[in-house]
């Protein structure tokens, strides 16, 4: 009997303080990420310079545990951009959420991550980091920018997720999760 | 007796399990990012932000600060200065960070004043010099030589190795004509601005003689009318201040116009990009590296390159840039601090202040030079490599040390 009390005290104190570190990653089932939807999440309208013009987008991803312990998503960051031309995206911002969200053993979270944009910083973002390719393909950004503000309702353009990466963690490892996604999913 | 003993112990390690730490133990170190993913500055600023991330992990899986994980708070502010003050008080007030990665020169000045009031540690991406003078910006430090440091060494260079060398000017120098020289930049951008003073200085100490500045847009697309401006005075050389989609624009046009001068840029419109978007137009241009470029062969980018590929898989390897790697620099010089502030039983404001004036001619490889750091000098160094751009490549220029060089007027450069 004291000895089964020994153990099971000693065998508590080794799991609860984690003392053998982490376990291999082996045991880990990499979580996936996918993006669902993407949302106008307050909507204000086109106004001409100087008038400055926030565009406000929330990305609603679908997270999925298939492991039987729970994991912890530590943060995530991804790219992304708007449609110009057909098949011509544009990289826009890069959001990173680091709020640490726990996911349920086999179960599937939604995460909404609400990024902004705002009319007077686009331009400036498509000048310096794509004007060759601007100029290239002929547009016009303060057109391209204006088109963009106003037909965001009817997603008449796709909006591209890239680069995505997402880091988890659990009592059996991390895991480093890496996701794309369009939308509208034509 | 021995069981009893052996119980009496196992129960001590269960309790002692169950315990909460004791306050201010931290098991976690944090840290401030602010970052340009959207902003005038983002052409430099993502991949920067990416290299931040990914050096983290490199640190955290690599022994963290001895031990205690590296949880990063990294933000886009778009290279608006409210919303980098904004950010910073959300990192001060609510996410506790220890110290903080800076971005952007106007920022990081405006700053400057608030995290010396806060005792907050503040490393920044920005090398200005005003940052490197701990009696105006105590705790504000920066990992590469500083914008003036850079801009009067590519100037050095160019004199020396071009200058003085190039059969182009043999005559010119046998008369005695003094080299012209003008600057290309945006006057209201605090890092445009920021080298012009010690630049023109730089110039009377070399014999030059000095044009009219000309404003260019960080945004430029088309620099026709500045350029046609510039011809009239005819430079032999000229400054980039800007970064590089603007850098590109104005060499562009230059070369259109044949505005027929030589080229110097400051760092951050000096990068793999600036080949790439101006093809033949880049050829010659000189610029200063406070690092090794991306993917050269220099200690630990065989890691930097390891991590690109493993975090940022959907990053093609041909579009990382030095950002990359100064980021990585930023990170190490960061832990380096951290470390030694740790040790000491000070992982705090004032304790990280005091570990990095510990620093001396310590390097985390990356090519950057060995950095030294004191309680009155907070420039991270005086040697700077100066390269040409030949056939696409960077090819090794002049290294040109200033405080050799100049050992009497290195002390009173300080900050300015």
């Amino acid at each position: 009997m004291r000895k089964a009390l020994l153990m099971a005290i000693i065998v508590a104190f080794m799991t609860g303080l984690g003392v053998t570190g982490h376990a291999t990653a082996a045991k880990l089932t990499s979580p996936t990420v996918e993006l669902e939807r993407v949302e106008v999440a307050s909507y204000f309208p086109w106004a001409d310079k100087p008038t400055r013009v926030p565009l406000i987008l929330a990305f609603i991803f679908r997270i999925t545990n298939p492991n039987d312990f729970k994991v912890a998503l530590e943060d995530l960051k991804f790219t992304y951009g708007f449609e110009a031309k057909p098949g011509e995206y544009f990289d826009l911002n890069t959001p990173t959420l680091y709020d640490t969200t726990y996911i349920p053993a086999k179960t599937t979270n939604q995460l909404r991550v609400v990024s902004v944009l705002d009319s007077m910083i686009v331009p400036s973002t498509l000048a310096v980091s794509a004007g060759a390719r601007v100029q290239a393909l002929e547009l016009k950004i303060p057109e391209v920018v204006k088109m963009w503000w106003e037909q965001i309702g009817d997603f008449s353009f796709g909006i591209r997720v890239s680069e995505g990466v997402a880091y988890i963690t659990s009592q059996e490892g991390d895991d480093l999760v890496f996701f794309e996604g369009k939308f509208p999913k034509k | 007796m021995l069981k009893k003993t052996m119980i009496r112990l196992a129960c001590a390690l269960l309790m002692a399990a169950l315990l909460p730490l004791p306050a201010g133990a931290q098991t976690v170190v944090k840290i401030g990012s602010l970052n340009d993913f959207t902003g005038p500055t983002s052409d430099v600023g993502k991949d920067a932000g990416l290299g931040i991330r990914e050096a983290v992990q490199y640190v955290n899986d690599t022994g963290a600060i001895n031990g205690k994980r590296i949880k990063l708070f990294q933000y886009d502010y778009g290279y608006r200065v409210p919303e980098a003050v904004t950010t910073y008080k959300r990192f001060r007030d609510f996410d506790k960070v220890v110290a903080v990665f800076g971005w952007g020169t106007g920022d990081t000045e405006a700053l400057a004043p608030t995290v010396a009031r806060d005792q907050m540690p503040y490393l920044s991406h920005s090398f200005s010099a005003y940052l490197a003078d701990p009696k105006k910006t105590p705790y504000s430090f920066i990992y590469g030589t500083d914008y003036s440091t850079n801009a009067r060494a590519s100037m050095t260079a160019w004199y020396d190795e071009v200058w003085l060398k190039d059969p182009r000017f043999k005559a010119e120098r046998e008369k005695g004509v003094k080299p012209r020289f003008l600057s290309f930049y945006m006057k209201a951008c605090p890092y445009c601005s920021a080298a012009i003073k010690a630049l023109n200085d730089h110039a009377a100490i070399l014999g030059f003689e000095v044009g009219p500045d000309q404003d260019v847009p960080l945004t430029a697309l088309d620099a026709k009318s500045q350029i046609l401006a510039a011809k009239e005075f005819k430079p032999h050389l000229v400054w980039h201040g800007n970064i590089v989609m603007s850098v590109a624009t104005v060499l562009n046009d230059a070369n259109a116009l044949g505005l027929g001068a030589d080229h110097i840029v400051n760092n951050w419109g000096f990068d793999e990009n600036l080949v790439k978007l101006t093809l033949n137009s880049a050829e010659g241009v000189i610029g200063p590296a406070v690092v090794a470029f991306y993917g050269e062969k220099v200690p630990l980018m065989d890691k930097v390159v390891e991590y690109t590929k493993k975090m940022n898989p959907g990053v093609p390897q041909q579009n990382r840039l030095i950002r990359t790697v100064q980021s990585w620099v930023d990170v190490l010089l960061m832990r380096e601090a951290l470390v030694r502030a740790d040790k000491a039983g000070k992982l705090n404001g004032p304790g990280i202040k005091e570990a990095f004036e510990t620093i001396r001619d310590c390097t985390p490889g990356l090519g950057r030079p060995p950095i030294t750091i004191t309680s009155t000098d907070h420039r991270p160094g005086s040697f700077v490599r100066v390269y040409r751009v030949q056939k696409g490549k960077f090819v090794l220029l002049e290294g040109v040390d200033l405080k050799k060089r100049w050992p009497d007027k290195w002390d009173k450069w300080l900050g300015w």
